[in-house]
């Protein structure tokens, strides 16, 4: 029980900590990819939904390859803290702000599309530049697409399982969050245990997409 | 307002927008101590697109564009809008619709407009333009001439060497419309603005201002369409003239606009 709340705490605090990372990468993100006309459009929109359908395995081959200490941010990261990135919860953060982009991209991509040409018109004619327009008329506009964003980026992060198997493992209290806690209670035949993880992860992404749906219809009205 | 800046600087114009369909020539120099110059031509002739392209929002304009000397364009690769000292109340009035009209109106000025000697605060233009009243609602429950005169107002406030104004009276009546062409007026005399201002017709205008405001105007012309032939129609010419743009030695400038027209 004690492994399982640990699990959970852990699962929880990757949740935040990615979400809260994300959301103005997938902010900014958005509103330059709305701003982007002609051919490199399509491939660099392509690039960061990518991992939607990647097999997570895929993903989580070359992250661990990346985070490697022969990989180029394994080095980085070995030099900067002194401590490897494969295996370790920091590592296991990075790889969820690939694995979640999307998520944290398309709300407000959906949310740009439509008033970036006409915020960025107004606030040009006004001697406002695109970067400060972003930061004073598009996220203040962007509140529902964010906490859209925000709620699918927790849920797809408290549920990510191939990733965190392959660049994580399952080490208790760094790694073990409750997908991988709930796969290894399976296969010690603990069913009770089993229960308990799925519920709590069925419940959470539930409410995480119900409060989603909300903040887009909310959006629309 | 009585007071009266320099002269404003000229604006010198030789470019050239192709769109499907159709190809805006312009050539012009405005300058002298007049301020406001109307921009006449009738519907669909190239006014906005003529006042966009100056504003720098029309992608692929080539040829030359200059204020003051200072080079705006120069073949094909131009100043942003946003650097540009220059003010454009869009023909649709657009404001952003979350804010009241008092931040609206402030927006610009607090970024650009601040600071500039005879520029009224936001509470002055409101004051002039009958919007005391509206300053604490919400832009998007404005009525469309409410709207207009915001969105005019919040341009001028931007405080622009250059202002440019597409149809800023559209559906306004005349004694509100004449307001606020004299209020523009005035401030562009007090602060050295240049204004062009598209218009139907020129009436208001010289209605509004007195003659030393007005100065020499703009006329842009378009080709006839004509319509139900099968094969690709040529480009439709439209011109913008006015006065000539060779003036003071800018003979070099002209041949460096045919070459960069080639690109």
């Amino acid at each position: 029980m004690e492994a399982e709340l640990q699990a959970l705490a852990l699962s929880l605090r990757l949740g935040l900590v990615t979400a809260v990372l994300l959301l103005p990468l997938g902010a900014a993100l958005a509103w330059w990819l709305a701003g982007l006309r002609g051919r490199w459009r399509p491939w660099l929109e392509a690039a960061v939904a990518l991992p939607l359908v990647l097999p997570p395995t895929v993903l989580g081959f070359y992250l661990l390859l990346a985070f490697a200490p022969e990989g180029w941010p394994g080095r980085v990261w070995q030099a900067l803290t002194g401590q490897g990135l494969a295996f370790s919860f920091a590592g296991l953060v990075l790889a969820s702000l690939v694995y979640s982009l999307p998520f944290a991209v398309q709300p407000f991509l959906g949310a740009f599309e439509g008033l970036r040409p006409r915020l960025l018109e107004q606030a040009q004619v006004l001697g406002v530049g695109p970067w400060r327009a972003f930061l004073e008329l598009g996220l203040p506009l962007a509140r529902r697409a964010a906490l859209a964003a925000g709620a699918l980026v927790f849920a797809h992060t408290l549920g990510e399982f191939g990733v965190v198997l392959l660049v994580g493992g399952a080490i208790p209290g760094e790694t073990r969050v409750v997908s991988v806690a709930l796969y290894e209670a399976v296969e010690a035949l603990d069913l009770a245990a089993a229960h308990r993880l799925a519920a709590v992860l069925l419940a959470v992404s539930l409410l995480a997409l119900a409060a989603a749906s909300a903040a887009r219809r909310r959006a629309l009205a | 307002m009585s007071l009266r800046a320099a002269p404003p600087p000229a604006l010198e114009a030789v470019l050239r927008l192709e769109r499907p369909g159709w190809v805006l020539d312009a050539r012009f120099r405005l300058a002298g101590p007049a301020p406001v110059h109307p921009v006449q031509g009738p519907t669909g002739a190239g006014k906005s697109s003529l006042l966009r392209a100056l504003a720098g929002l029309e992608p692929g304009v080539r040829g030359l564009l200059r204020w003051g000397g200072r080079p705006w364009l120069d073949g094909a690769g131009g100043l942003p809008a946003h650097r540009r000292p220059v003010a454009l109340a869009l023909q649709e009035a657009p404001l952003f619709p979350h804010w009241d009209v008092a931040r609206n109106l402030a927006y610009g000025w607090r970024r650009r407009g601040r600071g500039r000697p005879g520029l009224p605060t936001p509470e002055q233009a409101a004051a002039a333009l009958g919007l005391e009243g509206l300053l604490g609602r919400r832009a998007d429950r404005l009525s469309v001439g409410q709207r207009r005169l915001a969105h005019l107002a919040r341009a001028v406030l931007s405080g622009p060497e250059l202002l440019l104004l597409d149809e800023p009276t559209a559906g306004l009546d005349g004694a509100v419309a004449r307001r606020a062409l004299a209020w523009v007026g005035a401030v562009a005399a007090a602060c050295g603005m240049r204004v062009l201002c598209a218009l139907h017709e020129p009436g208001p205008l010289r209605e509004a201002l007195p003659p030393s405001l007005v100065g020499p105007g703009l006329k842009v012309e378009s080709g006839a369409v004509e319509a139900g032939r099968a094969r690709p129609l040529p480009p439709v010419p439209m011109a913008v003239t006015g006065a000539p743009v060779l003036a003071a030695g800018s003979g070099t400038w002209t041949s460096r606009a045919v070459s960069a027209r080639g690109a």
